[in-house]
């Protein structure tokens, strides 16, 4: 790997972390459990869009696993349902970049396929059905949630901001 | 992809609006179509995937119960239930209050833990 | 279809009515009548009513002197409980009272009863020293004591059964503190679903019984009991040694007669699993779910038909 690329890259964790870190400080959407804006995934989206899949993915990994060695919660329910989330997410945008959505629109499947990811998570660890409910209003937060992060991602574009170099 | 964004309206392009309305509509098709908890005496408690027992609402009560990843206060009053304390970080249950007749469930992820309404049976009476 | 739902507390305990109707005004009126008789024999059965209504406290204080004259509702309740007692060889007896005595006194001063008190207690436990003969009720015995608590609920839940069925009252569910009557069905096409409360937790439901026209009563450890020195003791005792049973967790009887239901209730609790059950199985058309002390799951041979566990994780079938 190049050391430009790698350096970018590294860049790119920080900033996820402190993203990720900034969300925790936000108070909770409720009542649906887990719900919430998910500025990290606007530094995921950016890379996935300005480098590529792998480096998407690499970013995504590498956030979930220091996140949860800085918190100690490494394997417990909430890294899991976070990961399988962060995974779906994963797929989703990847799948998306090739077609005719804009960054907002794979914004916005990456949100809904986060949150999807996260229920399936949540259901097998519980199994119980009833968490299901929580689905659609869940899918319906993804579109203004994922529309500010994917127009956060296209401002960034657009500014050239130093991370360009 | 930036090619694409020719046919916009707003932010939007033609792709996205009809990814925004095909979640729209399955979202409402959802709703519509998913069961309206029915509410009873009785509240089913799940902890883990191994554990779930049924909690008379009738009996006003306060119990504590061991979760694989920490402990949980359950709380009934009035024929309502909550989670009164629970040890998890975020404490979004505990903060739902009681549960309400259109929820369908309080969850604690943390702890593995539903509450939720139970459907049927429904109990005529208990024998105790 | 409406439902007509009424509580009254009576018997230290809540007494709920419950009737599906089109009728309001008569489900109304029948409940009112349901609870007064309820009332009046509740009195009458209430040993620790001094006044003269009470005719057990009647007979209690006439024990060795003289005999009381019952009317007819109640001393068809005695020849009921001497059937039993004398079907459990004595393992469910009436004249238990002295030595419920002795355990009140014990959980208010919290010492535990002297074994000379409670060997003169239980020598006047003896369900073949009261005699009945037409209406009339005497005890030979001077300081013989009649306690009904073991089946005073059941008692009133069958005058309350006939008395809603009197008035006209096909479907209905009462439940006087845990022991349910089912008049009728729920529907023409359902029966009427009752739990059965988790003798370990008894808020939670270990499972339910689907009925039509018949009691389920539930007697277990769990029920009115209290602590003497950091241990637990119930208010179920041995016709053996006078202490609580130990046995069994919780016995729960579908019987038509709710009073029958009680007694028996009481008397495999008593008896223990294997004569308790042979006392059921005399008895065609009773049914049984047992719940022993290492939470062993034991049903009579017919009650298959009508239990379904839930909590399947806690207790084990055998």
């Amino acid at each position: 790997m190049k050391n430009s690329i790698l350096t970018k890259l590294s860049m790119l964790l920080a900033l996820s972390l402190i993203l990720a870190y900034l969300e925790t400080l936000l108070p909770p959407f409720w009542p649906v459990p887990g719900m919430k804006l998910g500025l990290a995934n606007i530094i995921v989206l950016y890379t996935l869009v300005e480098m590529g899949k792998k480096e998407a993915l690499m970013i995504t990994m590498l956030r979930l696993l220091s996140i949860s060695l800085l918190l100690g919660t490494l394997l417990t329910p909430s890294f899991m349902i976070g990961f399988f989330g962060a995974l779906f997410s994963w797929v989703g945008m990847s799948w998306a970049r090739n077609r005719s959505l804009s960054i907002l629109g794979i914004s916005i499947l990456g949100a809904a396929t986060h949150n999807t990811g996260q229920l399936l998570a949540a259901y097998l660890l519980i199994g119980s059905t009833s968490l299901f409910n929580f689905l659609p209003f869940l899918w319906l937060a993804s579109i203004p949630f994922g529309s500010v992060t994917g127009l956060i991602v296209l401002l960034l574009q657009k500014r050239k901001l130093p991370l360009h170099s | 992809m930036n090619n694409n964004t020719s046919k916009t309206i707003g932010i939007f392009n033609r792709s996205d609006l009809i990814l925004i309305i095909v979640i729209i509509v399955s979202s409402i098709l959802f709703i519509t179509l998913s069961p309206n908890p029915s509410h009873s005496h009785q509240a089913k408690v799940t902890i883990g995937k191994e554990e779930s027992f049924l909690i008379d609402l009738s009996i006003d009560q306060i119990k504590h119960y061991d979760t694989p990843h920490g402990e949980i206060t359950l709380e009934v009053i009035n024929g309502q239930i909550r989670m009164q304390k629970s040890s998890c970080p975020d404490q979004l249950c505990v903060r739902q209050g009681f549960l309400q007749e259109h929820e369908a469930s309080i969850v604690c992820i943390p702890n593995e833990t539903v509450i939720e309404w139970v459907s049927s049976p429904q109990y005529d009476g208990v024998s105790r | 279809m409406q439902t007509v739902e009424d509580h009254a507390f009576m018997m230290d305990t809540f007494v709920t009515i419950h009737i599906p109707t089109r009728n309001k005004s008569q489900a109304a009126a029948a409940m009112k009548e349901t609870f007064h008789a309820m009332q009046t024999l509740s009195t009458q059965l209430d040993r620790y009513e001094t006044s003269s209504v009470s005719l057990v406290s009647q007979i209690n204080q006439s024990s060795g002197e003289e005999s009381v004259s019952l009317p007819e509702t109640v001393i068809n309740i005695f020849h009921t409980a001497q059937m039993i007692s004398e079907a459990s060889d004595g393992a469910f007896d009436l004249s238990i009272g002295v030595v419920v005595d002795l355990w009140r006194k014990s959980e208010l001063t919290g010492i535990l009863p002297s074994s000379s008190a409670m060997s003169s207690a239980l020598s006047l436990v003896d369900y073949k020293k009261i005699y009945m003969q037409d209406n009339q009720v005497f005890l030979e015995d001077k300081n013989m004591s009649l306690d009904l608590g073991a089946i005073a609920k059941g008692a009133i839940a069958d005058l309350a059964k006939e008395t809603l069925q009197s008035q006209g009252i096909e479907r209905a569910i009462l439940d006087a503190g845990g022991n349910i009557v089912a008049i009728g069905s729920k529907t023409d096409q359902e029966p009427w679903s009752i739990g059965i409360a988790n003798p370990n937790q008894p808020t939670e439901i270990m499972g339910y019984v689907e009925v039509t026209d018949l009691s389920v009563v539930t007697a277990g450890i769990y029920q009115r009991a209290y602590e003497i020195n950091g241990e637990r003791y119930h208010h179920i005792l041995s016709t053996e040694n006078g202490y609580p049973t130990s046995s069994l967790k919780s016995v729960t009887i579908l019987h038509p007669s709710s009073l029958m239901a009680d007694a028996l209730s009481t008397a495999v609790m008593v008896l223990g699993p294997d004569n308790g059950l042979s006392l059921i199985e005399s008895y065609p058309g009773t049914e049984a779910i047992i719940i022993s002390a290492d939470d062993a799951l034991i049903l009579s041979k017919g009650a298959e038909a009508y239990f379904t566990l839930l909590q399947k994780d806690l207790f084990h079938e055998q």
